[in-house]
């Protein structure tokens, strides 16, 4: 346990350094926060998901980015 | 009876479509379920005469108080195709239907939480299977989030017609990703995420054959040489496609999200780079409006813009004794740039108790894309309209 809150202060020592603009935020005060649309996640539908898959080349990879290019 | 991917994805299938119905009974036994459903249909057309439809179905159920969540997805992909690269082979119009199931299951009771994921996805000529896990741990109050994943997949690609045991390659991906969330202050949340793939294994398609041409006229071909003009030109003989056997690709992702006071706004861009000496660099945006307490409505606009792989030529030089080592006919390895224009729009349909029971969403996106330096086209605009009903318990 007491190497977890080690290995934890560490990584928080070095992240916090990047991110000196950030202010706490407390769980009382997460309200926009916590709005589904405030997710950092990819929002986007799968079909939507499909097509850059298959259009961009930084993206594409696998199964998902072969079906429907309409190559020969 | 032996579990083939067909039947897998359509157990997934009947377990997601009926989720809703099953889980709202769980819920009543147990208390305290999240639980969603939300089922997907989408129409793609573009100018080089490809179409694709795809029905999807999604659903998940949790319980946010014990830290636990699984999810499903099972998606269609109906897709006819004359494009110019299948009539410059002299080739009809092909009609295929890809299949692609996925699952995942999350615990996290405390800071720290785990989860594991798996897929599958099959059509005639291409069968995939992925799984993978993360690890993540809140640090900070819960103010800073760090995620560790890993996943591997291997896909088989094939002839359609031919059995895999007569003809088939296998190709590898190994992918590690590390990134972190963090909470900038009360209405903005940012995350940073590092993506490494290495692949192993022969990716070339097929049936892609590439022209070749002698030395004195690889020079001369013009971007966007007609079908036509590349037959003139060309040599008597062509290749299939070669492409080298591992790559490693790594990337890098920002997002961030931001609450305005009637709007929330979302933006993301992506840089990358691979063995393969391709580059890209991607920028996306979204502004939602709040229109009252049931719709939000915005525009969607991305950019996107790469450089070609090292071996992309537009004209390869070679005789059927001599030809390149690696060579290639698919344009999205080569120089593009593209931008997608698009709007979003959600109206909650659930009574007044609870108005995002039910939510309809409607989006539309249009993608010009001009390629740099390909055969046979030098643009394309692509449409793609989807409308998602939503439902949660």
């Amino acid at each position: 346990m007491v190497r977890v809150r080690v290995a934890q202060q560490l990584i928080l020592a070095a992240v916090l350094p990047v991110c000196g603009a950030c202010s706490h935020v407390a769980a009382y005060q997460r309200g926009a926060i916590a709005r589904p649309d405030m997710t950092t996640s990819d929002t986007a539908g799968p079909a939507l998901q499909h097509a850059t898959q298959v259009h961009e080349g930084a993206t594409r990879s696998g199964a998902a980015a072969e079906a429907g290019c309409g190559c020969n | 009876m032996q579990l083939t991917p067909a039947r897998f994805v359509g157990v997934l299938a009947a377990v997601v479509a009926m989720a809703p119905w099953r889980l709202t009974d769980a819920r009543a036994a147990a208390g305290g379920l999240d639980v969603r459903a939300s089922s997907e249909i989408a129409g793609y057309a573009d100018s080089d005469h490809v179409a694709v439809f795809t029905p999807s179905v999604a659903g998940h159920v949790g319980n946010p108080t014990a830290g636990w969540a699984v999810d499903g997805a099972y998606l269609v992909d109906v897709i006819s195709a004359a494009s110019v690269d299948i009539v410059s082979t002299a080739s009809p119009r092909w009609t295929e239907v890809r299949q692609a199931a996925s699952a995942r299951a999350a615990y996290k009771p405390g800071d720290l939480g785990a989860s594991a994921e798996g897929s599958v996805s099959s059509e005639p000529d291409y069968v995939a299977y992925a799984g993978g896990g993360s690890v993540t741990q809140d640090l900070d109050d819960r103010n800073l989030t760090l995620v560790l994943g890993y996943g591997y997949g291997r896909d088989t690609i094939g002839r359609t017609g031919t059995p895999f045991s007569v003809y088939s390659h296998a190709f590898d991906h190994h992918a590690l990703n590390a990134g972190l969330t963090r909470l900038l202050d009360r209405r903005t949340v940012v995350s940073i995420a590092a993506d490494v793939t290495i692949e192993s294994g022969d990716s070339s398609k097929p049936y892609r054959y590439i022209p070749l041409f002698s030395a004195q006229v690889a020079p001369s071909v013009p971007a966007g040489a007609t079908v036509q003009e590349v037959s003139r030109l060309r040599l008597p003989d062509s290749v299939i496609e070669r492409l080298p056997l591992s790559r490693d690709r790594i990337g890098v992702t920002a997002r961030l999200a931001r609450r305005l006071p009637h709007a929330t706004t979302r933006l993301e861009s992506t840089v990358y780079h691979d063995s393969w000496s391709l580059s890209a660099f991607s920028v996306d945006g979204r502004e939602l409006f709040d229109l009252g307490q049931r719709g939000s409505l915005g525009p969607h606009l991305r950019y996107y813009v790469q450089s070609p792989v090292s071996f992309w030529k537009v004209g390869y030089v070679g005789t059927i004794d001599t030809v390149p080592a690696f060579r290639t006919g698919d344009r999205e390895l080569g120089p593009l740039m593209s931008l997608t224009a698009g709007g979003w729009a959600r109206w909650a349909l659930g009574p007044p108790a609870a108005v995002d029971a039910w939510a309809l969403i409607a989006s539309f996106d249009a993608t010009y894309t001009r390629f740099l330096d390909d055969l046979y086209i030098t643009r394309r605009l692509s449409t793609l309209g989807a409308f998602t009903l939503e439902a949660s318990w």
